[in-house]
């Protein structure tokens, strides 16, 4: 397929935004935003556009429930707990308000999948109330001044692995408690440059505790469009290059 | 969660803070769906529960009645009625293209290109 014509990427670009674009087509495309700044400029265009659907929703208060299970996961209080997507034993949260009490033929769509789906224009109103969290809600308490990128490395549940603060000569990482402790691996962390060229290694994760690696010059010298943790044997990889890549995530500028 | 932690990485390229949101909670239940289509397609469910769960009825239906009118609504009303029903229905419900056709009782060529022009004439109308 060529991916180059720009008709091509715009339809394929949209029905990203929408959803249609589906299994391993989804997860390639995913592969080639993070490459591309062109393709990810498209999908922004095509989420301004399509989430005016979404904009224009009655707000809609989340419950004190799904508030609690927020502020927990997140560590402002108590003990975390499994989100309701985590656990069959646990009653949705939120799910009665919008949903209408209409019938539906649809018969081959399971449990689960009917809760997300009956849930999700019901997220979608739910976001604007997270706003006033994320605004309103006391930042974790750091050097901020020092401070010039922060990368945050999440898992596959959104769980946090690794904050990562950029300061002007160091890479200081801070492990989270989240990460699997494989005796056999080490995790190394790599930087992606935007001209495309072979990732460049920024040196060996810890696996618990903090950790502070160099910032190599090169650090200011190229374009990075994202970092990457890779699975490596114990002392990093032998190869010069990724063995298998994990995670990805982006910088964010202070 | 997702918003918490992606909060610093908005940018104005993003559009408005609120479609960025959106973006953010759409493709992850988007994927809560696939998951759990794919554990359902591994598992027999009980189809009395399951019928409990879909009786909840039709999200896009309600939702759109007590939205307020923006650009795109006129958009979609100039589209052709399937092309704007299969968008609705993939936009609010999270359907694939095989679950518009099976909702919408058509091919699945005929979903797609109705899905396919019906974007392209949405662009085409909101860019206008």
């Amino acid at each position: 397929m060529n991916y180059d014509s720009e008709e091509l990427q715009d339809a394929l670009s949209a029905e990203y935004v929408l959803g249609t674009l589906d299994g391993k087509a989804r997860l390639r495309y995913e592969r080639m935003i993070v490459e591309s700044t062109a393709l990810r400029k498209n999908v922004w265009r095509w989420e301004q556009k399509l989430n005016e659907l979404g904009e224009s929703l009655p707000a809609l208060e989340p419950s004190e429930k799904a508030w609690n299970t927020v502020e927990q996961r997140l560590g402002f209080s108590g003990n975390v707990v499994l989100g309701p997507w985590e656990t069959a034993s646990q009653e949705p949260a939120r799910s009665t308000k919008v949903a209408p009490e209409s019938p539906s033929s649809r018969g081959r769509i399971g449990v689960g999948r009917a809760w997300w789906q009956a849930n999700l224009a019901a997220a979608t109103v739910l976001a604007a109330s997270i706003i006033f969290a994320v605004i309103l809600w006391p930042q974790p308490q750091a050097p901020v001044s020092a401070i010039e990128q922060l990368a945050v490395v999440q898992g596959a549940k959104s769980e946090a692995l690794w904050l990562i603060k950029i300061r002007k000569n160091t890479l200081e990482v801070q492990a989270t408690g989240n990460i699997a402790q494989d005796g056999e691996h080490d995790y190394e962390l790599w930087m992606l440059a935007e001209d495309g060229r072979a990732p460049i290694s920024l040196g060996i994760l810890p696996k618990q505790g903090r950790d502070t690696l160099p910032r190599p010059a090169l650090f200011d010298q190229i374009d990075i469009v994202a970092l990457a943790v890779s699975l490596e044997p114990l002392g990093g990889s032998a190869t010069g290059s990724p063995t298998r890549v994990l995670y990805t995530t982006q910088l964010v500028n202070i | 969660m997702r918003i918490w932690y992606k909060a610093s990485e908005y940018s104005h390229e993003r559009g408005s803070v609120l479609s960025w949101m959106i973006s953010i909670v759409r493709y992850r239940a988007l994927d809560m769906i696939r998951a759990a289509r794919v554990r359902n397609e591994n598992a027999m469910t009980d189809l009395d529960q399951l019928s409990a769960e879909i009786d909840r009825g039709s999200p896009e239906v309600d939702l759109s009645q007590g939205r307020e009118r923006a650009k795109i609504d006129n958009c979609i009303d100039n589209l052709e009625k399937p092309q704007a029903d299969a968008i609705t229905l993939a936009y609010f419900r999270g359907f694939s293209h095989r679950e518009v056709c099976d909702q919408m009782e058509s091919p699945l060529g005929s979903v797609k290109s109705w899905i396919r022009r019906g974007l392209q004439r949405l662009r085409r109308c909101m860019e206008s």
